[in-house]
């Protein structure tokens, strides 16, 4: 329901722009007008707004999302082309940022108001507040352009396709911009959420029983603070999306960030509507998943 | 309430006072540094006494156009979210308070404006119909509000069921008057946090834009100036790196001035972006 309504929204949206997208479509200006006319026939151009957006949503409910003129394809077959590799870079660059988030976010808590707190609170300010475009051209000067040691952009070599070790070396720069992103993010709900645990009755029954001080903060607060956790990220899932489409931009990755980039530059319509719609219905799942996650982490949730 | 532990804040200061910095830069662009248009035959010469930032592919002075682009962040960083902490704070109230059926339709209103990340939304809003810096400002407003909102309404839901609302209301306290003087006064604090953050991502995002190649070209926008550097990254950092340092300090300051609100009143955590 709430989807429908984004992607009728999203529809009106776009065709409200200014701009024929016939005449976009015909190519040069002065395109003979019989030309044009079957152009607007064959897409429904010349029928009423509210027909356009009704025949869109029910096709899309049944998964059709139209046909992009630019790709050559249906919009649905170029967003799952597209889909392996924003997930392969998206996964790197989540397991990276989680490892370095929560050891970060975890020795922060845990010496809360001693100079390491300061420096890591300090440090995950600044990068949250580098933009992440700037940081990848950065990243970019120094290790591709200046040193030669990584690749400036792309994700294979054209004299070596389908070579693992090729696309690692192309994912290093991507996914090290990326990953610094969110594990800025992740640095500073772990502080809070263990610095939290860290107050509640079971730590404190687990001190008073001998436990170490280390058994006390990785068994007991650690797996409760990581609850909050995955709830939190779900919510800054917008930011990650952006993150993705600028880092994507930045290193030509060819995934849907960089599609959506390049339909946006090419004016693909369809393309845009259906990749719009598709990133709603991520951001709903998210919070789905996230939901059930919770259910699964916290046991006392189970059973109501 | 009064405003005056907030100097106590060592982030909110230094927030604030690179803030006021970058509103002098502007004010001190506009009236006495160079023409950031004028083109000259040094061109990507390296920093000197005659261009501390060096110049650019056109010869340009990068130090002045810094000084002229800090205008086109600050428009876009003050006016969206304030527009925004209005409207949100005004809607959240009255969801909140009132409840019922206006509640339920405002949340669901807030709700669907949230489900497209607004990134997403100004940039192809910008692509469309020209990124006008003033259609970006009404796209981030537009989408800023329903988080703000949001806050609000929750707070506003766990403080109409206090003591001192209800002492109000029997004393014959008319809605509106308990809305202004006691539950607007108690939410600021939440809301002024809420928009210093949104501040920090506006100026990101209209960077972000411009970087992009969608943002508005009669204006001097950092971000733009980035995407030119990346043709000259080999040939000439400072292209890349003054405007870039600009830009991470702006979003910097806007978040340590959300930050040591923050810690000040103590609504750490409540506050999302």
């Amino acid at each position: 329901m709430l989807l429908a309504a984004v992607a009728a929204a999203t529809f009106v949206l776009i065709s409200l722009a200014p701009g024929d997208t016939a005449q976009v479509l015909a190519g040069q200006a002065g395109a003979d007008p019989e030309y044009l006319a079957l152009i607007r026939e064959r897409l429904q151009l010349d029928r009423p707004l509210p027909y356009q957006v009704g025949s869109y949503l029910q096709a899309a409910a049944q998964g059709d999302l139209g046909f992009s003129i630019i790709q050559g394809r249906p919009v649905r077959d170029a967003i799952f082309a597209r889909l392996p590799a924003s997930l392969l870079l998206a996964a790197t660059a989540l397991a990276l940022s989680a490892l370095l988030g929560v050891t970060l976010g975890v020795i922060a808590a845990a010496r809360r108001g001693a100079a390491v707190d300061a420096v890591i609170s300090v440090f995950s300010l600044v990068a949250y507040s580098l933009p992440v475009f700037w940081l990848g051209q950065l990243l970019v000067a120094l290790f591709a352009v200046r040193l030669h040691w990584l690749p400036a952009g792309g994700m294979r070599s054209a004299d070596a396709p389908g070579d693992i070790v090729d696309v690692a070396r192309h994912l290093v720069l991507p996914a090290t911009t990326f990953s610094l992103l969110l594990a800025t993010l992740i640095v500073r709900v772990t502080r809070t959420a263990t610095a939290e645990a860290l107050g509640e009755d079971y730590v404190r029954t687990a001190r008073a029983k001998g436990m170490s001080e280390r058994r006390v903060l990785l068994r007991h607060a650690l797996p409760n603070a990581l609850r909050p956790v995955t709830t939190v990220l779900t919510g800054y899932l917008g930011i990650i999306l952006t993150g993705a489409v600028l880092v994507e931009t930045v290193f030509v990755w060819p995934g849907l960030g960089r599609l959506l980039y390049d339909s946006v530059l090419s004016r693909d319509t369809p393309m845009l509507a259906g990749m719009l719609l598709f990133s709603s219905s991520l951001v709903v799942t998210a919070n789905i998943l996230a939901d059930v996650l919770y259910r699964v982490l916290d046991p006392r949730t189970r059973f109501q | 309430m009064t405003l005056r532990p907030l100097l106590g804040s060592r982030r909110f200061v230094v927030g604030a006072l690179f803030v006021l910095g970058v509103l002098t830069a502007a004010v001190f662009a506009a009236v006495a540094a160079g023409d950031p248009f004028r083109t000259s035959e040094t061109i990507l010469a390296g920093p000197s006494r005659a261009h501390p930032f060096g110049t650019d592919e056109l010869g340009r002075d990068v130090l002045t156009r810094i000084l002229n682009g800090a205008a086109t962040t600050l428009k876009v960083a003050i006016a969206p979210p304030l527009v925004a902490a209005v409207v949100g704070t005004a809607v959240g109230l009255t969801a909140g308070y009132f409840g019922g059926l206006l509640d339920e339709i405002l949340l669901k209103l807030m709700e669907f404006t949230l489900v497209v990340p607004r990134f997403l939304i100004a940039l192809v809003a910008a692509a469309f119909f020209g990124g006008h810096l003033w259609l970006v400002g009404v796209v981030l407003a537009a989408t800023f509000w329903p988080s703000t909102g949001r806050l609000v309404r929750a707070e506003a839901i766990s403080l109409r069921e206090r003591e001192f609302v209800e002492a109000s209301r029997s004393f014959g306290a008319s809605s509106t008057w308990i809305l202004a003087k006691h539950l607007l006064l108690l939410v600021a604090p939440l809301v002024a946090v809420n928009t210093s953050f949104q501040a920090g991502q506006a100026a990101l995002i209209e960077a972000g834009l411009a970087f992009l190649g969608v943002g508005d070209r009669n204006l001097i926008s950092w971000g733009a100036m980035l995407a030119d550097a990346q043709s000259y990254l080999g040939m000439a950092w400072w292209i890349s790196v003054f405007p870039g340092i600009a830009l991470a300090l702006m979003i910097l300051a806007l978040n340590l001035l959300g930050d040591g609100l923050a810690d000040t009143f103590d609504v750490r955590g409540r506050a999302r972006l």
